[in-house]
């Protein structure tokens, strides 16, 4: 039983280090809040219901989905943040929120307010023991999210990109005074968190089985007590508390029972931790 | 190589720098001295681009550099040694130097200036593999220095390279100025410090509240009894 819910808290953690990395990457350059995020989450969900419906290839999909959201995510960029830069914190903010609301109900005068199934299939064989029970669904969904945080390590410690892109993230100012364009940085952290939404989009809604307008909700809300968990702005950190708070969910489940709601559950350790420690696991005082 | 005219900067309504025409010729190591809050760093942040003017133009190298960024600005030239130092904190010292020269392409210039830079402060070759925020205050001022140096840089903007350093380290900041000036560098080299700064310069610009209110050559402005009231301790 133990065992079993330790599994389904890295799949689900693994899901949620990924939803929350497009608002660490944004925040470490702009220092903004990238609330509309989670619409850019749902939309990659949608992009893989339109895509995996008529084509069967999850491939695809996953692809799909990820080159629409890119350019969703660079379209708020330029026409949400850019135009408000310098502005106090709030500004962006609010206009986040207005964006992802205004995202919700644009899905569901699109796609219709009903949950759509994404019935996806994989040829992965599962994993099975006295213990534990993992789905080959599952074993992917880890794959992938394990694929994606290493390709990205290697981004950012291994390319000059990625040195060009920590040295914006310390500060924005010094880096483009010394020959760095931070627009394309800037415009980097939107297309790659943005692609690794879609793809946990997709992942989740074929994971659940539905996709509905309001799917981006409770990530949203997560993914900020994520991000803050980890110390806002540190790559590693996110990792680490979307996978702690996936398995602060479903451990619960073992030892208190279900009479706790399991979404309070990111608030609360959310409250110890700003309790314990304010600038968050990896977090360092500015 | 850098011409600044009727320059006028805000912050919000508030005017910081006001009215001011200022040139550095090439190959010239000029400064521009003024007490606290009188506009110094403001201008060297609208010559680097980090700062909209609100009124006047800016031309290096004769070309008006309005509505240039500030990395195309770096690409052209213009390097900053800002205040505060501004060293990357979470990257080596090494990963520093890279970012200053992060632009070129050159890789044996950038190698063999990275040698320079280290031949110039030995510590930062020691400290090469070192986070950036663990180096003492003047370790940090010379890997500032030391990663303008390796931009290879045309018009060197230096910002209070002084502040906050103990009097030895302050001799070995402007001896590094000294000798970039030497291997002909332009130098434009704003200072509280203006005893030493006129010590240098070859010529200089006093600022007051936003305004000019002297220019001379150094020797000018050392003798000159308003200055040595004001800025040199009477
Ligand atoms: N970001 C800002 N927002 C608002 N006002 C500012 C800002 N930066 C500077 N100022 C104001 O502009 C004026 C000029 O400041 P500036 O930093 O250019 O002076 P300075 O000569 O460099 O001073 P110091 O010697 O202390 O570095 C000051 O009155 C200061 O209070
Ligand atoms: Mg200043």
């Amino acid at each position: 039983m133990v065992v079993q819910q330790i599994a389904n808290g890295v799949v689900l953690g693994s899901l949620y280090a990924l939803v929350a990395l497009g608002l660490t990457l944004v925040y470490g350059v702009l220092r903004i809040l990238h609330v509309a995020h989670a619409g850019v989450f749902v939309l990659g969900a949608y992009v893989g219901v339109l895509v995996y419906l008529p084509t069967g290839s999850l491939a695809l999909a996953i692809v799909s989905a990820a080159v629409v959201c890119s350019l969703a995510g660079l379209i708020m960029y330029r026409f949400l943040y850019r135009p408000v830069l310098g502005r106090p914190p709030l500004v962006p903010l609010i206009i986040s929120i207005g964006a992802f609301m205004f995202l919700e109900d644009l899905y569901r005068l699109v796609m219709g307010p009903y949950i759509k199934s994404l019935p996806v299939t994989i040829r992965a064989a599962g994993f099975e023991t006295a213990a534990v029970r993992l789905t080959g669904y599952q074993l992917f969904i880890v794959a992938a999210a394990a694929g994606l945080l290493l390709g990205l390590w290697w981004l950012m410690r291994g390319t000059r990109l990625g040195l060009a892109w920590r040295a914006s993230a310390q500060d924005l100012e010094t880096a483009a005074a010394h020959g760095i364009n931070t627009d394309v940085i800037i415009g980097v952290c939107f297309v790659i968190g943005s692609a690794i939404a879609a793809v946990a989009g997709v992942m989740v809604g074929g994971y659940y089985n539905q996709v509905y307008p309001s799917m981006g909700s409770v990530p949203a809300y997560k993914a900020l007590a994520v991000i803050v968990l980890g110390g806002m702005g540190s790559v590693p950190g996110t990792v680490i508390a979307g996978l702690a708070l996936g398995l602060a969910e479903t451990l619960t489940m073992v030892w208190v029972g279900t009479f706790l709601p399991r979404d309070a559950i990111a608030f609360l350790v959310l409250i110890l931790m700003l309790l314990v420690k304010p600038t968050g696991l990896l977090g360092r005082a500015s | 190589m850098l011409d600044i005219e009727n320059l006028t900067v805000h912050y919000g309504h508030s005017v910081a720098v006001s009215g001011v025409s200022l040139t550095v010729g090439e190959g010239e190591l000029v400064t521009l001295v003024g007490a606290n809050g009188a506009g110094k760093t403001t201008i060297l942040r609208t010559v680097m681009g980090l700062h909209r003017p609100t009124q006047g133009s800016i031309r290096y190298q004769g070309r008006d550099v309005a509505g240039l960024r500030p990395w195309v600005r770096s690409r052209m030239g213009v390097v900053m040694i800002p205040e505060g130092r501004r060293i990357f904190p979470e990257l080596t010292v090494l990963e520093n130097l890279r970012i200053g020269a992060y632009a070129r392409t050159d890789r044996d210039g950038v190698a063999a200036d990275l040698e320079k830079a280290y031949a110039m402060f030995p510590i930062l070759r020691e400290r090469a593999g070192q986070i950036g925020r663990t180096l003492s205050g003047g370790q940090q001022q010379m890997l500032a220095i030391a990663r303008a140096l390796v931009a290879r840089p045309k018009l060197l903007l230096v910002d209070e390279i002084s502040l906050g350093l103990a009097p030895i380290l302050v001799d070995e900041v402007f001896r590094a100025v000294e000798t970039l000036h030497r291997e002909g560098v332009t130098i434009f080299l704003v200072e509280q410090n203006a005893r030493k700064a006129l010590e240098i310069a070859d010529r200089g610009y006093v600022l007051s509240s936003g305004r000019l209110v002297l220019e001379g050559t150094a020797a000018e402005l050392r003798a000159n009894p308003e200055v040595k009231k004001s800025y040199l301790g009477g």
